[in-house]
């Protein structure tokens, strides 16, 4: 089933708690993998995601259908990360913690972490990306999404992520390189 | 050369995806998304509760209003003195009344705890004929 369908089944009455679910299957996984490389552990994750579909469904409502189903949805995951990444770096800063530190030692630690030693250092070297930039660098990296969606997603121009792109794997690549 | 090949982030083993969740994960997201959801709604909303709260103080305030207006319209309108018949008053409070403190009541000679007792001189030579030879001993010591 489609967007489209989905979003059709939805308006039908008394099928909106059917069709929802269906989209929540749909969409579940791409938007958990998206939110756990932003936040590392499983609990932030899970707590996220569902956070992202509550917040879908009080929305969904008002959807005009101006973008993807997709698009919007990714768009929620991501301000809600963002969010949640900007109260944990306050919180850090209060504490007088480093929160990027605090994420790195999350991988070593982490029992759902199941990477090799490369794999570790790349994700250690990811973290240390302004979190905008650390978006950016996922997206494209890891979900191989185009520019174009993504600039649809964040509101940011094609150019603009590509630049952004560029020197995010430049940083990542020397960080590898000092951690291996 | 052998560096730059193992460590360059353009391998492709490095762009899979290393997390992993617990079992059953992904089949168990919808029936916990459902349920938060129906937790949400039973919830009530801010506006729900403030409602009510609202409600009472509202009540409060007409009543309050209420009284105030009927205390402004029923009671007897007083008129008030010029500010020179105001000074006029004090003037004589403190001219006449003022002079009279709460010494000029006070009756000195009739407070009998500033009365001396008089003693009589023959009750003395009595007391000292009885009780000489103590009176003799006690200056002795």
């Amino acid at each position: 089933m489609d967007d489209k369908e989905l979003l059709a089944l939805y308006r039908e009455n008394g099928k909106e708690h059917y069709a929802f679910n269906l989209i929540v299957k749909a969409y579940s996984e791409r938007l958990y993998w998206h939110i756990r490389k932003l936040v590392e552990s499983h609990d932030d994750a899970n707590d996220l995601l569902q956070n992202t579909f509550i917040k879908a469904w009080a929305a969904l409502p008002e959807f005009r259908e101006e973008s993807r189903l997709f698009t919007w949805l990714y768009r929620i995951a991501t301000n809600e990360t963002l969010t949640f990444l900007k109260r944990k770096k306050i919180r850090s800063f209060l504490s007088l913690t480093d929160y990027s530190k605090q994420l790195e030692n999350k991988i070593e630690s982490d029992v759902y972490f199941d990477g090799d030693a490369t794999q570790k250092a790349l994700h250690k070297a990811i973290l240390k990306l302004p979190n905008k930039q650390r978006i950016v660098f996922n997206m494209r990296y890891f979900d191989e999404m185009k520019y174009e969606e993504m600039s649809e997603i964040l509101g940011t121009s094609v150019g603009a992520l590509k630049a952004s792109y560029h020197h995010a794997s430049q940083k990542v690549q020397n960080s590898l390189e000092s951690l291996l | 050369m052998y560096m730059k090949e193992k460590f360059n982030i353009d391998q492709p083993h490095l762009r899979e995806n290393p997390y992993k969740v617990p079992q059953g994960y992904f089949s168990s997201l919808q029936d916990a998304v459902s349920e938060k959801i129906s937790s949400e709604k039973k919830q009530p909303g801010t506006w729900s509760v403030v409602k009510p709260q609202l409600a009472l103080v509202s009540s409060f305030a007409v009543i309050f209003l209420m009284g105030y207006v009927a205390v402004r319209l029923f009671t007897p309108t007083v008129t008030v003195t010029s500010d020179k018949n105001i000074s006029a008053e004090s003037e004589y409070f403190e001219g006449n009344f003022m002079e009279t403190s709460f010494i000029d009541f006070y009756d000195s000679a009739k407070d009998s705890l500033l009365k001396e007792e008089q003693v009589d001189p023959n009750e003395i030579v009595e007391y000292l004929n009885t009780n000489a030879s103590s009176v003799y001993i006690a200056s002795l010591e």
